[in-house]
């Protein structure tokens, strides 16, 4: 069946609980390239699994979806199963919870060579985000590329809406500390083929 | 705070690609897990993507799929970015560069280029395919340390290549080293880092900062700092001792299991390297290991080993095990059998059944070989009996091992412990089958036994490795056909293989199968089918020469020279034999053992076809190979043997003679020598004395060898005839040649039973009778029988043979015994003729056609001629070592009367 580009998140995934996965690929093509992107950046020989069990969770969600921007958006759900996902796969060795509040991605991940962006201005900001919480990445992420509301953002996170605002000011200001920093970020290497032309801003 | 772009814009700028060969490659297989559309295929230049393999530094690598080629192969996407035109150039160039190396350690490179994706420009290299895993992978499995250093010396190798062909590969880490199924081990990502690095240099920086001056964010070009050498830290230029360094670290996380050098940033991860690791003594890093690591860790690049070459001797000589505890190394019994060059073969995956371990089975419990057969065949065998011992040691010493690394598996987790035990039950069903061979009194095994001892399989095969060099099972199994083949069951063994070809076809080892199919027409051939052994060995030829299996295409090669040898065509054997050279100079690491069987069975060949110069250059090549250090002894031997026979031939009876007395030691009784090669021996050392005049040697060599033959392989063996008549011309010779005439009757009558009137052997044999019927005066029955010979010699290889040659010369001098002095010259100067034709110049054979024709000229025809010709017969004896004694006799009968002997 081939879908208005239109249609909304809630409804299709509606359709795709009912058993049509034509709508499954409606999904998969408007969140995929997010969904990769969100795991890419932190657990990129793993992204490809994640993604999958992450969708896989939003298949099987049963309460009805509710419409972007609330707190049930599709968007929210899927999020939040990434995230889920992504904190399973980072998790510390013998099953201990991993605390997203403190722990980072270069905590967890020291060595980032295989997740390192191609261009150089999204590499700056890539490395200034595995720098923080691992929380306050995930905010700042999805607050500036899928533009989640901040009813969504608090689904995602877990936490009540009304501390949602402070979580993101938060993070913005430990952002800004990281690309202040004088100090030089370590543990990491750089393969990738780039000049000095690509510090052009696009 | 600085002024700087927002936020905002920062996100903005920083914003990840939608869309990208990755994405798109994701996105496919979800759709295909969750949706109903198929996905376009993703494609990358002509290549089709069928999977992720894995991601680098560098890129992602794809499994993908070359329609052109209809092969799969990896491809590896680098990042996107955008590319200058120099960056192409250096590109291409490192990647031209990479694909010139063609080695068995070295991954491929078959393409490069760019493609559009998204509209972005981005690069790929498509090289071979490894499934499998990597070497960092594989050591988290817990390898011992022969696996270790095994992978280790290859990665070295590919290393050493890429150093030969000028390219450096700047990021050497176990991730790098990729391992197949099969256990080869291949380095990858070669160079690709250079590029950066270079790129960095040119542009200047070595820190990048951010668009607005801020030195904030910044990082060093290339390379895992952890591997990085300390010159490649400091951003210096580069040596191959750069290479070395990342290899040495890489070797010590593998010994140590965990990493040598640790720090919180890249300033005191430097200093920890200038420090210096620490090497402190661990189960799996010996002495000789940790003085590897201490010398290739220095921190001045001229401090480490002079070349990847050296650092892998060091290593390979610091990883072979200080005790040789076992000293039999699996080996093919025969003289047409070079050194078994198994690939290796994955085991199918054990279940893990209960954890309580086995007993050792039947096979590997303590148990004789002294049947009441056997003990009568000994008590009738002398040197049997006195050889008997000591084998008898040696087999319980090798059942004992077999229960000893038994009882040793029990400590290992199910799988490994089940591979283990598996192998070890395959070298006890060879042990079992040689037990029972002996136990049967079978004299043709006996005689070769010490040959078969040694080719019991190896037990240090039988290894737990689950990926990796599992030779066990596959190696067991050949050893135990060829067992089976000493012992005259063809059947038996062609079962066996045929077993073992369909276990490794279903492990889909294209390697494995092909040396089986090898050792298949090895035994067609012994059964006389000749030309379904030659289809065979041509069909893998062809197939491992296309495939760039040249191991085996080596090794069917050198068997089609074997072939054409044993079927006498000789330019079949050369053809091939080139073949087989060019073959043998691509495999890596050079087969020495394949190389001296190819030069030993060419020259076998030449010589059969009476080449006798070139079959004695061609042997020469095979006793350089086969005496090159560490190479098994029986085959050294051989070919030793061959090369007394050929210096015999060529008329230098005494280099010959020193072959035997060093070398060969015919005359002394080594130990752990097989009575059949002793017969052999005897056999030449008699033919070497007799040449030299020596006739109490030679009778007292022709007796050893008979008596040995008589005792141990029996009267009717063909060694034994040989030595029968041999023996029985000698005494003739030496004593009474009517006697001797009487005592060679029987073994000729023997010889023409086995091998028909007509054979070569016989009319040799019956020449031998003539003579001593001329020395006893019975000069018709001489003529006739020499005569006869002559002819069906000639039949056989024509008239230009050296045999024929010699024929002539012994009917020459019958002929002038019988008195007739014109017929023996005549026949002596057609003697000379075809030992001119057929032998080397300074031929011993041809001084002797020439002293006895001179001799007789001197007397009954033209002197002048004849002093010329003894004067150059005394000149090769004297050159060729003859004994002065023998030359003193011909410089007599030069020296006018009433001249004086020289004092």
């Amino acid at each position: 069946m081939s879908w208005d580009p239109r249609t909304t998140d809630e409804a299709l995934h509606r359709a795709w609980r009912e058993g049509d996965p034509s709508a499954a690929d409606r999904l998969v093509d408007r969140y995929g390239p997010g969904l990769y992107n969100f795991f890419a950046s932190k657990v990129a020989g793993e992204a490809d699994e994640l993604c999958r069990r992450t969708l896989a969770e939003c298949a099987a969600e049963a309460g009805a979806v509710e419409p972007s921007g609330s707190p049930r958006s599709l968007r929210a759900l899927l999020f939040a199963a990434a995230r889920r996902q992504l904190l399973g796969s980072l998790g510390e060795p013998g099953g201990a919870p991993l605390d997203p509040g403190e722990r980072s991605v270069a905590d967890l991940v020291p060595d980032a060579s295989e997740m390192m962006a191609a261009h150089a201005h999204q590499r700056r900001l890539q490395l200034a985000l595995r720098q923080l919480p691992l929380d306050a990445q995930v905010a700042l992420e999805l607050r500036f590329w899928e533009d989640l509301s901040v009813a969504e953002l608090a689904t995602v996170l877990g936490v009540e809406v009304s501390t949602v605002a402070e979580h993101l000011a938060s993070a913005q200001r430990r952002l800004q500390a990281q690309l202040d920093a004088e100090r030089e970020l370590t543990d990491f290497t750089v393969d990738a083929l780039m000049t000095e032309h690509e510090r052009r801003r696009r | 705070m600085t002024p700087g772009p927002s936020l905002q814009e920062l996100f903005e700028q920083g914003r990840p690609a939608s869309g990208s060969v990755e994405i798109d490659q994701v996105l496919g297989s979800l759709h295909e897990a969750f949706g109903l559309e198929p996905s376009p295929p993703v494609t990358v230049g002509r290549y089709a993507v069928a999977g992720r393999l894995g991601a680098g530094g560098l890129g992602i690598v794809y499994r993908a799929f070359d329609p052109s080629l209809r092969r799969f192969v990896a491809i590896k996407v680098l990042k996107a970015g955008k590319e200058t035109a120099e960056l192409d150039v250096r590109l291409l160039r490192e990647a031209q560069v990479l694909a010139r190396i063609r080695h068995p350690h070295v991954v491929e490179v078959f393409d490069v280029g760019f493609f559009a994706d998204h509209g972005q420009q981005r690069f790929f290299v498509a090289m071979e395919l490894v499934e499998g895993t990597d070497v960092r992978r594989w050591l988290a499995t817990g390898p011992d340390r022969a696996a270790i250093c095994e992978a280790f010396v290859a990665a070295a190798q590919g290393l050493a290549a890429a150093h030969d062909a000028g390219l450096l590969h700047r990021d050497f880490k176990p991730s790098n080293v990729l391992m197949s199924h099969e256990g080869a081990v291949k380095v990858a990502d070669f160079g690709l880092a250079a590029v950066t690095q270079e790129l960095r240099a040119e542009a200047g920086t070595a820190a990048w900062s951010a668009p607005e001056g801020n030195a904030t964010l910044s990082w060093r070009p290339g390379g895992t700092p952890h591997y990085m050498s300390p010159e490649q830290q400091r951003a210096e230029p580069l040596t191959p001792a750069s290479d070395q360094y990342g290899f040495c670290v890489s070797l010590y996380e593998a010994l140590y299991d965990r990493r040598p050098f640790e720090g919180p940033d890249r300033d005191a991860l430097l200093a920890a390297k200038e420090r210096g690791p620490a090497l402190p003594p661990s189960p799996l890093a010996t002495r000789p290991l940790r003085a590897l690591l201490q010398r290739g860790l220095q921190v001045r690049p001229e401090d480490r080993f002079a070349s990847m070459q050296q650092l892998e001797q060091a290593l390979r000589v610091a990883a072979a095990p200080r005790r040789r505890v076992w000293p039999w190394v699996a080996m093919g019994a025969g003289v047409s059998v070079g050194a078994v060059l198994m690939a290796t073969a994955p085991s199918p995956a054990e279940p893990s059944e209960a954890s309580s371990c086995p007993p050792p089975p039947p096979q590997l419990q303590p148990a004789t070989a002294e049947t009441p057969t056997l003990t009568s065949v000994l008590a009738a065998s002398p040197p049997l009996a006195e050889a008997w011992p000591a084998l008898a040691e040696s087999l319980a010493a090798y059942g004992d091992e077999l229960r000893r690394r038994w009882d040793g598996s029990c400590s290992l987790p199910p799988p490994a412990r089940a591979r283990v035990q598996r192998c070890l039950s395959e070298c006890g069903d060879g042990l079992g089958a040689l037990r029972e061979l002996f136990g049967r009194g079978d004299r043709e095994a006996l005689a070769r036994a010490w040959t078969l001892v040694a080719g019991l399989p190896d037990v240090h095969a039988c290894t737990p490795e689950p990926e990796g060099r599992e030779r066990g099972v596959v190696a067991a199994a050949t050893e135990r056909a060829r067992l089976l083949v000493a012992a005259g069951d063809l059947e038996g063994a062609r079962r066996v293989l045929e077993t073992l070809r369909t276990y490794v076809a279903t492990y889909a080892i294209e390697r494995a199968a092909r040396h089986v199919e090898i050792e298949l027409a090895e035994i067609d051939a012994m059964q006389g089918q000749v030309d379904a052994a030659r289809e065979r060995l041509e069909r893998v030829y062809f197939e491992a020469a296309s495939d760039g299996d040249t191991p085996a295409a080596a090794r069917s090669a050198v068997r089609l020279v074997s072939l054409g040898q044993h079927t006498g065509d000789l330019p079949a054997a050369r053809q091939w034999s080139r073949t087989a050279q060019t073959q043998l100079e691509r495999v890596q690491p050079r087969d020495y053992d394949l190389e001296a069987v190819l030069w030993h069975n060419l020259a076998i060949a030449t010589m059969v076809a009476g080449d006798l110069p070139e079959a004695l250059a061609t042997i020469e090549r095979a006793v350089e190979h086969a005496t090159a250090p560490g190479m098994a002894a029986p085959l050294r031997r051989t070919t030793e043997q061959a090369r007394a026979e050929l210096l015999l031939l060529n008329g230098r009876p005494a280099e010959a003679l020193r072959i035997h007395t060093e070398r060969l030691h015919t005359r002394d009784a080594p130990p752990q020598r097989d009575a059949m090669t002793a017969v052999v021996d005897l056999q030449s050392l008699g033919n070497t004395l007799t040449t030299l005049h020596d006739l109490d040697g030679a009778l007292s060599a022709y007796r050893e060898a008979h008596r040995l033959g008589a005792s141990v392989l029996g009267d009717d063996h063909p060694h034994t005839v040989g030595a029968c008549i041999s023996l029985a011309w000698a005494e003739g010779e030496r004593g009474d040649p009517a006697a001797g005439q009487r005592r060679l009757a029987p073994c000729l009558a023997r010889m023409v039973e086995q091998l028909g009137p007509d054979h070569p052997h016989v009319s040799v044999a019956r020449a031998m009778d003539g003579r001593l019927a001329s020395l006893a005066g019975d000069h018709p029955d001489a003529l006739r029988q020499l005569k006869g010979a002559i002819e069906v010699l000639e039949r056989n290889f024509g008239e230009s043979h050296y045999a024929v040659g010699d024929l002539l010369h012994e009917l020459g001098r019958a002929q002038a015994r019988a008195g007739d002095p014109a017929a023996a010259q005549a026949t002596l100067h057609r003697a000379l003729e075809v030992r001119r034709a057929a032998l080397p110049p300074g031929h011993v054979n041809r001084g002797e056609t020439l002293a006895a024709l001179g001799r007789l000229q001197l007397e009954h025809g033209d002197p002048s001629e004849g002093r010329e010709h003894l004067a150059r017969a005394i000149e090769i004896f004297e050159a060729r070592g003859l004994p002065e004694a023998y030359i003193e006799e011909h410089r007599a009968a030069l020296r006018r009367p009433g001249e004086q002997p020289p004092p």
